[in-house]
């Protein structure tokens, strides 16, 4: 919040990768500049930059306790880092998220968090309408717009026949999908996912990705934290990845398939890494052996 | 932006907004209707053989309506009774029941704890503690300032408890807020026992005791006053907050990714709900039970948005209340009991119900 710092880098990311079928104002890319964070006098991040170029999916993998929902959070500004600048780039310029007033920044970047439970009675669409909130007065309810457009959420995620349920009747991949229903329902530029595909089938995990893909080729920036690296790699465009030592800190960045190789994933992760080729697509499958 | 977020989906059931709004007036008129009716008709309920006409005819004199609607005086003795003894009784239990109702359906919500009501998390315990410590000094007039002195020092020691021992990021945990509430209860009911013990004398002890219990037996004009004004500024004022509350469902990091000030708006309900609780158990002690089953009952039947949710507690929780000290004033009569008796006897199975409930359904 209070380090300011050189304002190049978010500039270049955003001319280096111009998404397809972007317009110009409505897609954005985020830039993470030199994000610190510490708890009790222990580094957690140190100097972390992260860039999610506009309109495509960016994967921020590393090992447990690197810090990728911590960094998720700051630059969702849920909390505020110690250190360092989140941007959000577009054609206008440059505009920094954390100084962004906050009702605002939910207009713009919506975060679905990691097992956001409620023991509430809530309705699917109530859960949903949720997503609405940063769109209209505080002390006014939801009007028919909303609605439709929570309708329209639900349906784009598949789960509108799920809207009357209560939230808590529902499965895990149930439950994420609605999760997702109100992201999107916030109408965002900007999608922070953290492990969207935890705890999830493969052919949830699969639904999810491909809701994903189509959110990134409609002018989406997704920045989604991953465990695993088969599916970042068939998912992703761009990958970020996070190692501890004793702060967590980006060891690599860049197009998927130059930084999902043995060469990056091995010392971090300290395993033996196979990278094979789907027969069919002709993405990275990655295989793991231990050292 | 999400282009297919604003497409209209095709098979959208007719108008579900207004359906829902509608729902919630006929809801809110017909709970409001419940309350004029309740006190109308318990305040005629007792030795004196009213009648609800009678009450009807002493209240429409007093308000000055008697001329107009052409009624006969009403006798001494029923206005008496009415207008002196059981309206501001009535009027005091309908005010704190309503009061307690909210801070109940607050408190849950902020807490994300279905168990967090006034009483539990201590407020209502320092509320005590503040109001033996005057009351023993003999210092009735700063009765109210004591008890909201009181239960704002247990709300903040119980949430520093459960907040320092929590992790840096998350918030509130539910199980120890409730954890927390439990051990600032238990020093603050300890407090008030050691200043009964310390210093108390004769009638003082009664006195106490009767806060401790909760009772609106010795309710005035002037408990109306305090307590129905704070339930008409703070509670209406807490009742409008149901869209930041709703924001709340998921926890506090989905509310604050929905754009909502987590920090100030938590410490700014929470210290309103601190200031009702001290105003409310200046005059009628604590009374237990009313913010934790009220907004569970109410939930039961109009779900959990809180638009709906928070004016019929407040309205649910008035007639609750009013009908709880009317058992209590006649069920053993003459003798009478602390209403709060009531309110545990009737709220306790009410509870373990709603538990068996909520378990089988999940």
């Amino acid at each position: 919040m209070t380090q300011t710092s050189e304002r190049s880098a978010p500039a270049r990311t955003a001319q280096a990768h111009p998404a397809a079928g972007q317009d110009g104002t409505s897609t954005a890319g985020l830039a993470a500049e030199r994000v610190r964070w510490s708890v009790g006098g222990r580094l957690i991040l140190d100097d972390v930059d992260v860039t999610a170029p506009p309109g495509a999916v960016t994967g921020l993998l590393g090992p447990n306790g690197t810090g990728k929902s911590t960094l998720l959070r700051l630059v969702a500004g849920v909390q505020a880092p110690n250190g360092g600048r989140v941007a959000l780039s577009t054609a206008a310029g440059d505009e920094d998220l954390l100084a962004m007033p906050r009702r605002r920044r939910a207009r713009t970047l919506a975060f679905v968090e990691q097992d956001a439970a409620t023991e509430l009675p809530v309705t699917v669409l109530d859960a949903v309408l949720l997503g609405r909130t940063p769109h209209r007065s505080l002390l006014a309810g939801p009007t028919e717009e909303d609605h439709a457009i929570a309708r329209a959420a639900l349906d784009r995620v598949g789960a509108l026949p799920l809207a009357a349920r209560e939230v808590t009747t529902l499965s895990g991949g149930e439950r994420q999908r609605v999760h997702m229903a109100r992201a999107l329902a916030q109408a965002p530029r900007v999608l922070l996912l953290d492990e969207p595909t935890n705890h999830l089938d493969v052919a949830a995990q699969l639904a999810t990705m491909r809701l994903v893909r189509g959110l990134a080729t409609e002018g989406v920036t997704v920045l989604a934290a991953l465990h695993d690296l088969s599916l970042a790699a068939a998912t992703c465009d761009h990958a970020v990845v996070l190692a501890t030592g004793p702060a967590g800190h980006v060891v690599a960045a860049g197009p998927v398939d130059e930084v999902l190789v043995p060469e990056v994933i091995d010392p971090v992760y300290g395993v033996r890494t196979t990278v094979l080729r789907h027969p069919r697509t002709g993405r990275p499958v990655l295989t793991f052996d231990e050292r | 932006m999400v282009e297919t977020a604003t497409r209209t989906p095709a098979a959208t059931p007719a108008n579900p907004g207004t359906l829902s709004r509608r729902w919630l007036l006929v809801w809110l008129a017909g709970t409001t209707a419940a309350l004029l009716a309740t006190v109308v008709v318990t305040v005629a309920i007792g030795p004196a053989g009213l009648t609800p006409s009678d009450v009807a005819q002493v209240v429409a004199t007093r308000v000055g309506l008697g001329d107009l609607l052409g009624l006969a005086a009403p006798d001494t003795l029923a206005d008496g009774i009415v207008w002196q003894l059981r309206m501001p009784r009535v009027l005091t239990a309908a005010a704190v029941g309503a009061g307690l109702g909210v801070c109940g359906v607050v408190m849950q919500s902020l807490t994300r704890n279905p168990l967090a009501d006034p009483y539990l998390l201590g407020l209502s315990s320092g509320a005590s503690f503040g109001a033996a410590c005057v009351l023993v000094l003999g210092l009735t007039a700063v009765l109210p300032v004591a008890a909201f002195v009181g239960s704002t020092a247990a709300l903040v020691a119980t949430l520093a408890l459960a907040s320092a021992s929590g992790r840096g990021a998350g918030g509130l945990s539910p199980a120890r807020t409730v954890l927390a509430g439990l051990a600032v209860s238990q020093l603050a009911a300890a407090a008030t026992s050691f200043v009964i013990f310390w210093s108390a004398k004769g009638d003082q002890y009664r006195e106490i005791l009767s806060w401790l219990l909760g009772s609106v037996a010795g309710a005035t004009w002037t408990s109306v006053a305090v307590a129905g004004g704070a339930v008409l500024v703070i509670g209406t004022l807490l009742a409008s907050t149901g869209s930041v509350l709703d924001a709340f469902t998921f926890g506090d990091t989905s509310a604050a990714a929905l754009g909502v000030p987590v920090a100030r708006v938590r410490w700014g309900l929470l210290l309103a709900v601190a200031l009702l609780t001290g105003a409310l158990v200046s005059q009628s002690g604590a009374i237990g039970f009313v913010g934790l089953i009220l907004p569970h009952a109410v939930r039961q039947l109009v779900g959990a948005r809180h638009r709906a949710l928070l004016p019929l507690s407040m309205l649910c929780g008035a007639t609750f209340l009013v009908w709880a000290d009317t058992l209590a004033r006649t069920v053993f009569a003459p003798r009478e009991l602390p209403v709060g008796i009531v309110t545990a006897a009737i709220g306790a199975p009410v509870f373990a119900v709603l538990l068996w409930k909520g378990r089988a359904r999940s």
